[in-house]
């Protein structure tokens, strides 16, 4: 499916953005896949939701079944999701696997590293192995992943760049964020379940314009005039210069990400590596919201905060996690509403501040240069 | 053991979620069938003995394996 994206990539002061059935529209959403989500690398979960090694989780990465498991070696591997015999989805919920993945359908078993090792009575009951049937051609899809900032990303294609290649840029530009991060899944990692296109999340990200209105306990300190945009190849979104520090009762801070230059002091920045990661940096903790496309008007955002030790204080960590919910959650009326308001048959896509949607209008060139080119 | 007392102690193993249970259950009924000369019944045993132990990861899983490539009923690569 096709749509007129000519409009879009004009310059901004005469850009619409993307028309509406790029939000509407399941032919449009499955559209996207390829373009958008399987030819690039997107982000999957985090490596901390695979702790131990045997952990397995499966995932349904826009329709495609996927689990990804930390092998004995300690490694992070993704594979598709199915068996090579005939079909059957091998981990259906999380679990831990201690030595070989079975099928739960005929025990065809696979090592950690994906490879078919067991095909019990191919050949015929207590006859294990049969001439058609080549195990060193019938091992796991492997799909490429990488971990950065502590997200595991995956390109499904299998021939996008390398990932450290393509993002070159922003890992420079985070570079002193290049330390390990410690996630704490019980209190520092929540969902919240949307009715909106994965875009509209991205597009509110980028932008500080809305933060006056919809984020009003941010006025006090965070003004508008103190956010810069950052609008690069390859990436966009939005910095802060007065990020403030959360305290407890008696004034502690979280530790300090180790050896950072003076700008982190008091700055943040808060960016998406397209498609779905939405990535915040401070000098104190980092943030992972991934984005989940349930289909074109819905969206689960998994929400992960990372602190740079692994033995900070629970109840600091309780309040930090519950005040970036609080904001969070003061985006979901606004992305619910956009969505509505694609319904809209007049509705031209809309434009863009010149001054004010640099980011937003960056992220939507991203979308229709893309598409355009599948298209070609 | 008889294939009745093997069955409700295979159940038994399979309801407790015992792994190491079932694996040793499977070994014996393998080991005893193999004692009557019933290789084919010995291998099927032999077979889910070794299925069950690769996947919990039971250091039997080598023996039971060796055991089936010493019958010829699994490669030996």
């Amino acid at each position: 499916m096709t749509s007129d994206l000519t409009p879009v990539l004009n310059p901004i002061e005469a850009a619409n953005g993307l028309p509406n059935a790029h939000y509407t529209s399941k032919a449009m959403f499955e559209a996207e896949r390829g373009p958008l989500w399987f030819s690039t690398w997107a982000g999957l979960c985090i490596a901390a939701e695979l702790a131990e090694p045997g952990d397995a989780k499966p995932f349904d990465f826009l329709g495609v079944p996927l689990f990804a498991m930390r092998s004995k070696d300690g490694q992070v591997r993704v594979f598709q999701n199915v068996c090579r015999h005939r079909g059957m989805i091998l981990v259906a919920e999380p679990r831990r696997i201690e030595g070989a993945i079975r099928c739960p359908y005929h025990s065809w078993c696979y090592s950690h590293d994906g490879k078919l090792v067991a095909t019990p009575h191919v050949g015929g009951p207590g006859h294990n192995a049969h001439p058609g049937i080549d195990r060193s051609q019938l091992g796991l899809i492997e799909v490429r992943s990488h971990i950065w900032m502590g997200v595991v990303f995956i390109n499904l294609s299998g021939d996008a760049p390398e990932f450290t290649e393509m993002h070159a840029d922003l890992i420079a530009r985070w570079a002193e964020f290049d330390t390990p991060l410690y996630a704490h899944l019980d209190d520092s990692s929540f969902t919240l379940d949307c009715n909106t296109n994965w875009k509209l999340a991205v597009e509110n990200y980028a932008e500080s314009y809305h933060l006056p209105w919809i984020h009003p306990g941010l006025n006090s300190y965070s003004r508008l005039e103190d956010h810069y945009h950052i609008i690069e190849p390859g990436f966009s979104g939005q910095g802060t210069e007065v990020y403030r520090q959360i305290t407890d009762d008696s004034g502690t801070t979280f530790p300090d990400f180790p050896n950072l230059s003076d700008k982190w002091q008091t700055a943040g920045e808060y960016i998406t590596v397209t498609p779905n990661v939405m990535l915040g940096v401070q000098r104190d903790h980092s943030f992972a919201i991934i984005l989940d496309p349930k289909g074109p008007a819905r969206t689960v955002e998994h929400i992960h905060l990372f602190y740079a030790a692994p033995d900070t204080s629970p109840a600091l960590r309780a309040r930090n996690a519950a005040q970036w919910e609080v904001v969070f959650r003061e985006d979901i009326g606004v992305v619910e509403g956009m969505q509505i308001g694609r319904g809209a048959p007049g509705f031209d896509g809309g434009r863009f501040s010149p001054a004010m949607d640099g980011p937003t209008h960056a992220f939507h060139q991203w979308v229709a240069s893309r598409m355009a080119a599948s298209a070609a | 053991m008889s294939d009745d007392q093997l069955d409700r102690d295979m159940v038994a193993a399979v309801r407790a979620g015992d792994k190491a249970r079932i694996v040793r259950l499977y070994a014996q009924a393998a080991e005893a069938s193999e004692a009557t000369g019933d290789v084919d019944r010995a291998c099927f045993f032999y077979t889910h003995a070794w299925v069950f132990a690769m996947e919990a990861g039971d250091p039997l899983a080598e023996d039971l394996r060796a055991k089936l490539v010493a019958h010829g009923r699994e490669t030996d690569a």
